[in-house]
């Protein structure tokens, strides 16, 4: 479940840092952005050229009633047309391919870091969020990339650029046009402050809404048993509408603003006529100018408007951008050792002494564990649920780091060995199975190449996998679906172990499911763990006792520590933890196979 | 997404638009009245322009003799231009307080709408029970509840206002533009014609490459999921290059896709502004001619301009306009597939109300499968407790002991006289009564991120303290409160402190107590707390609420043994009962299951 409150970071402003982190990405392709930002300075042109040819027309066309010249301003007109469409088609894709492929570079980023994480990092981060960062984030930095940052440009370079044509064809109307300059400044500066205070104010209540929601569908069943479904609706009214107040109080933002920059354009109009009319008859100015200065006036208040509301674009794109950043920002708590030891003929002996871990500080979950396992030797774990042995076993990926004691391949402490090479001694099938969306051989050899079409199908052959794919219509290639949807468990767990036996690893981890199957398939599933052990070093968290009693060792787990260790019957005699276990857990499989 | 649904959603919002019929009513009023005062601004500078021009000024040499009579002229210009000027900025000013209206009521009414429409489904959702709430994902509600609400909203809203507005501008331009110039008028709509097409076969492609985008994304998403979901499996077998690779190909596809759509998307403005140039050509090469001829003054001329780029962004708008009208159907039909849920678990129409409760309870052949599944999980289940009797009922895990105390509540559909209280079929019960007079603690109750004292009050209207003090008393809370620093004030959850689980347990209890059930029904409600505060806790239950009917489910012996009767479920059916002596006696399932908890008991206390 995802936690509202912290999805949305509220209100955040702009931020100098993060755009500068921002910017970095777009980086590579500042050449294009660099033509892009030129194909925008000519559609910026062109459109300036517009109210100029205008201009022409009425001074040295119309006036002088000449309807030929009025043909060529209409030619010229038309190449302008064609170069403002061209220019602005191609600027608009050029930018979206920059925003595509620096958002590409982003998402890809993410991911290989998500990738490297270590486990304790998915832990704590839900994969519906970490999916949110990859997905929904990425793409909210879309319109910044795409268009944000060049179109402020662009709206600030065809602002200077009307001011100019504008001083270049009257100074003196150009001046009283402007003196409401600062009227508009100031009237979009508080517009801005107070739509964005407002803003804030809503995102808090939606957040807040979204939460109360959240909490109360979770506990719907404490809502019902207590007849609270009237108290509760009062409440979510209560916050709804707090947010419609808010709601309702930006709508009042915008029905000032909008009609004030309509009055404030009106104002300029009235000052050109007034002012530039005397002038058109003083003749100080043509006609053409005045109808130019109309036309620019009308220009300018649209760049104005479109810089307001691009802010808020950069608003929302700096929370997500903080974020994703955070996501990068969080190192891996696995550190590879800078000059990792080379793990040479690796036997298979592992050893463990005085290992000491917890998840979370304040909580030790094993206590001085120390075992020795020589070559080739099986050795269960057993324990109640909780006891340690899975997370014990896990240690050994490097998973996780111990707090202190020491693991060891071949007397070589692992966090001395780079974790590639030791997760590549490592062959982990896991209780619950994970298969990938993709074929049966995609899951079986997870896309590694070094291992060969015969090698795979022989794992498949040796587990007893084989038979069941050869009745399937695509053979290796069945697609199975996420979490293997149209497969029995049973299936499920040939293939995740056909998937380690084409690794071929020299040590085996093996957490045996739980998970009942008929006798048939249980048969099969036996057979194969037998095929899994021959030749390599097994640790098994084990729940069979076929398998409890195939074991060269048995460690016994309880509350964190090993308790007893030995071979079945040595440890049944000793009437402590295992023969209490066995009574609980075991002895019924005993009574099934007899029958 | 078909018909139906969007028909009966336009039922969901009929009742909404009759409530609000006057706030977009005064909207089209008040639009009509922004457009006719801001139509008249380029009217006025028409009358300004032409108001330079001197016919009579042309036609005289300009000689010295005469210089002082054209200045005279020019000062009459001059002389009524201020009033011009006054003019334009007068109309613009009423058009701008009518557009202040128009925000005012359709924007507003829109908002209120939303506020309604959210009030009504959440109001929905609290009635509905388990079955809808174990098939759909909280994350969808909420979406719904944001999102879809939000769409609506637009539709009803800023979609409508513009609308008006569109038409509105439309019928106030062109009147102003045939009366300037019908021909000039038909010229200039030439490539409105062509306008539309582009946009609809923009619309379409776009459409097209969206849905594309749409498909792929959540291959992505899917890959990405799953990537983090098999993260020990990638990691074990060191597949993260692999996966990232793999990504990669995902990624550029995704990304080709949307330059894909880029191609066409790219086209709608500059297209855009390339017909309105368009336009603009027409009007300077026929207009210019017209002034030219003489057949319309230079002001007209200006005016009509100003008139046709009055019209660019309303017209333009109206694809916005469909785009919203869509999103908005769509969501409505999502939203009144959620308020067409019916309640499958409701009072009767006419419930007996108890008058007193003693607390008998009778089970009679009931069999009970869940919803959408086709295993039963309860035969034929036969029993009764007097009241203020306690019943515990024991069984393995998946044996059907949640299932059937839970329908006591009706949190599933049974059928009836399966079921009674005091002799009366709780199916003829009003919820709120049934539910009133059942004390229910789940092993894993759920507490709200509120005060302690709210959370344990959480049956009353209002806090009472002394009820929640005894309360917690009674569950042997109290010391544990006490030593907050804020005592019954601290915050649970997320923004506050985190309740262990015996904690959490016992917050339940003292709720379920301060509720004064006549039943109560402890589900494991006592996993996590040690031995002998539950023994505390059943102790003082006994002595401040003996006459209480109590169901149990339990793993501990002591706990077990204290019940003045026993069933035994196994696959959903009763196979023992009787009192704990009598069962062990017995030797059969009963006495399996009490020597294997007290051996995992007796492991639990090893150390």
């Amino acid at each position: 479940m995802q936690d509202f409150r912290d999805e949305d970071k509220l209100g955040k402003g702009y931020d100098g840092q993060l755009m500068r982190r921002l910017l970095v990405y777009l980086r590579p392709y500042r050449l294009y952005v660099g033509l892009a930002l030129l194909l925008l300075l000519v559609a910026a042109a062109a459109q300036l050229a517009t109210p100029y040819l205008i201009k022409i027309a009425f001074d040295d066309h119309i006036a002088v009633g000449d309807q030929d010249g009025l043909m060529l301003i209409a030619i010229q007109l038309l190449g302008i047309m064609c170069l403002e469409f061209f220019t602005g088609y191609g600027q608009i894709r050029i930018m979206e391919w920059i925003g595509q492929s620096a958002m590409f570079d982003l998402r890809q980023k993410i991911f290989n870091h998500i990738q490297s994480m270590h486990l304790g990092f998915f832990d704590k981060n839900p994969s519906g969020r970490l999916l949110t960062r990859v997905t929904s984030d990425v793409n909210a930095l879309n319109e910044m990339f795409a268009s944000g940052v060049i179109d402020i440009l662009g709206n600030i370079v065809t602002l200077v650029g009307i001011i100019t044509v504008m001083f270049v064809l009257s100074p003196k109307l150009s001046l009283v046009t402007f003196i409401i300059l600062p009227l508009i400044v100031g009237a979009t500066f508080v517009f801005r402050k107070r739509v964005r205070d407002s803003y804030r104010e809503i995102r808090i209540m939606i957040a807040k809404l979204n939460a109360f929601t959240q909490e109360h569908l979770a506990g719907i069943n404490e809502i019902q048993s207590f007849v609270q479904e009237r108290k509760t609706m009062d409440r979510f009214e209560g916050v709804n509408t707090e947010l419609m107040y808010q709601h309702k109080r930006s709508i009042l933002y915008y029905a000032v603003f909008f009609p004030i920059v309509e009055l404030i354009g009106a104002i300029s109009l009235a000052l050109i006529v007034w002012y530039g009319g005397g002038q058109v008859v003083q003749e100080v100015i043509t006609f053409g100018t005045l109808v130019a200065f109309i036309q620019y006036v009308e220009m300018f208040y649209r760049p104005i408007r479109d810089l307001a509301e691009k802010y808020n674009v950069l608003q929302s794109a700096m929370a997500a951008a903080e974020r994703v950043f955070n996501i990068l920002d969080t190192k891996s708590d696995i550190s590879v050792p800078e000059h990792p030891k080379p793990l040479t003929n690796f036997t298979g002996a592992i050893t463990y002494s005085d290992v000491n871990f917890s998840y979370n500080k304040d909580q030790r979950i094993l206590h001085d564990i120390s075992f020795d396992i020589k070559p080739g030797e099986k050795v269960a774990l057993v324990g109640a649920t909780g006891s340690g042995k899975t997370t014990s076993v896990s240690l050994i990926c490097r998973f996780y780091d111990i707090d202190n004691g020491s693991i060891k391949f071949d007397a070589i402490d692992i966090r001395d060995l780079d974790p590639q090479v030791v997760r590549a001694q490592i062959g982990l099938v896991l209780q619950d199975v994970f298969l990938f969306s993709g074929s049966i051989r995609e899951n079986i050899t997870l896309g590694n190449e070094s291992i060969s079409e015969e090698q795979m199908m022989a794992a498949a052959e040796r587990v007893g996998l084989a038979p069941f794919v050869d009745r399937l219509e695509n053979k290796y290639d069945h697609r199975v679906g996420e979490r293997g949807g149209s497969l029995s468990v049973g299936q499920r767990q040939l293939i995740s172990f056909a998937r380690a036996l084409a690794y071929n690893p020299p040590v085996l981890i093996l957490d045996e499911a739980t998970s009942s199957v008929d006798n048939e398939t249980e048969f099969i599933i036996q057979k194969a763990i037998k095929k899994l052990f021959e030749g390599r070093t097994s640790l098994i968290v084990a729940h069979r006792l076929s398998t409890i009693e195939e074991a060269d060792k048995i460690l016994v787990y309880h509350k964190g520590r090993i308790v007893e260790q030995g071979k079945h019957e040595e440890l049944l005699k000793q009437q402590g933890v295992y023969w209490r276990l066995y009574q609980l857990q075991y002895q019924d499989q005993e009574v099934t196979r007899a029958t | 997404m078909s018909l139906t649904p969007n028909q009966s959603g336009q039922k969901t919002l009929r009742k909404y638009y009759r409530k609000y019929l006057w706030y977009f009513l005064g909207g089209i009023v008040v639009l009509a009245g922004a457009n006719v005062f801001l139509g008249m601004s380029p009217w006025l500078l028409r009358e300004a322009i032409d108001s330079l021009e001197n016919p009579s000024l042309e036609s005289l040499a300009p000689t010295d003799a005469f210089y002082g009579m054209q200045h005279a002229m020019a000062q009459t210009a001059t002389g009524v231009l201020p009033w011009f000027a006054l003019a334009i900025v007068s109309v613009t000013l009423i058009a701008g307080v009518f557009r202040f209206f128009a925000r005012r009521t359709i924007i507003w009414a829109s908002r209120d709408i939303e506020f309604e429409l959210r009030n009504e489904v959440f109001n929905h959702l609290l009635k509905l029970s388990s079955r809808f709430y174990q098939r759909t994902p909280t994350g969808d509600i909420i979406a719904r509840l944001s999102n879809d609400i939000e769409s609506v909203r637009l539709m009803v809203g800023p979609a409508v206002m513009q609308l008006i507005n569109t038409v509105m501008v439309s019928i106030v331009a062109f009147y102003y533009m045939i009366k300037i110039s019908p021909t000039l008028t038909l010229y200039a709509l030439i490539p409105l014609p062509l306008l539309s097409i582009a946009m609809w076969q923009i619309g379409q492609q776009t459409h097209r490459r969206f849905m594309k985008i749409q498909d792929h994304f959540s291959t992505l998403s899917t890959f990405v999921q799953e990537s983090m979901a098999g993260i020990r499996v990638i990691k074990a077998y060191r597949r993260e290059k692999y996966q990232q690779k793999k990504f990669e190909g995902v990624n550029r596809e995704y990304v080709r896709l949307n330059l894909d759509l880029v191609k066409v998307r790219a086209l709608l403005m500059p297209t855009i502004v390339f017909l309105v140039r368009v336009v603009v050509l027409i009007v300077i090469l026929i207009g210019g001619g017209d002034v030219i001829k003489g057949t319309i003054t230079k002001g007209e001329y200006v005016a009509f301009m100003a008139y046709l780029l009055m019209l660019v962004w309303p017209m333009l708008a109206i694809g916005w306009v469909i785009s919203l009208y869509q999103r908005g159907t769509a969501s409505l039909a999502r939203l009144d597939n959620l308020l067409r849920e019916v309640p499958d678990i409701t009072s009767p129409a006419e419930p007996v109300h108890p008058p007193q409760i003693a607390g008998a309870l009778r089970f009679s052949g009931l069999s009970f499968t869940y919803p959408d599944s086709n295993v039963q999980v309860l035969h034929d289940i036969d029993f009764e407790v007097k009241p203020g009797e306690t019943l515990a009922i024991v069984g393995a895990t998946g044996s059907g002991k949640s299932t059937l105390i839970s329908l006591l509540m009706r949190t599933y559909p049974i059928p009836d006289e399966t079921i009674r209280i005091d002799e009366i079929d709780i199916n003829r019960m009003a919820l709120d009564d049934l539910r009133g007079m059942i004390g229910f603690v789940r092993q894993d109750s759920y507490l709200f991120s509120d005060t302690i004292a709210a959370n344990i009050a959480l049956s009353q209207p209002k806090v009472d303290m002394d009820a929640v003090h005894e309360a917690a008393q009674v569950a042997a809370f109290e010391n544990e409160v006490e030593s907050f620093p804020q005592k019954y004030d601290t915050i649970l959850g997320e923004r506050g402190i985190t309740l262990s689980g015996g904690q959490k347990q016992r917050a339940a209890i003292a709720r379920a107590l301060l509720k004064q059930p006549r039943i109560l029904i402890l589900d494991d409600a006592f996993s996590s707390v040690d031995t002998q505060t539950e023994e505390l806790i059943l102790e003082r239950l006994k002595a401040s609420r003996g006459n209480i009917t109590t169901l149990l489910i339990s793993h501990r012996p002591s706990t077990i043994r204290r019940a003045d009767r026993i069933i035994v479920l196994d696959g959903g059916t009763i196979v023992e009962r009787g009192t704990h002596d009598e069962l062990i006696a017995k030797q059969g399932r009963y006495y399996e299951i009490i020597r294997r908890e007290l051996l995992s008991s007796e492991l639990e206390m090893l150390d």
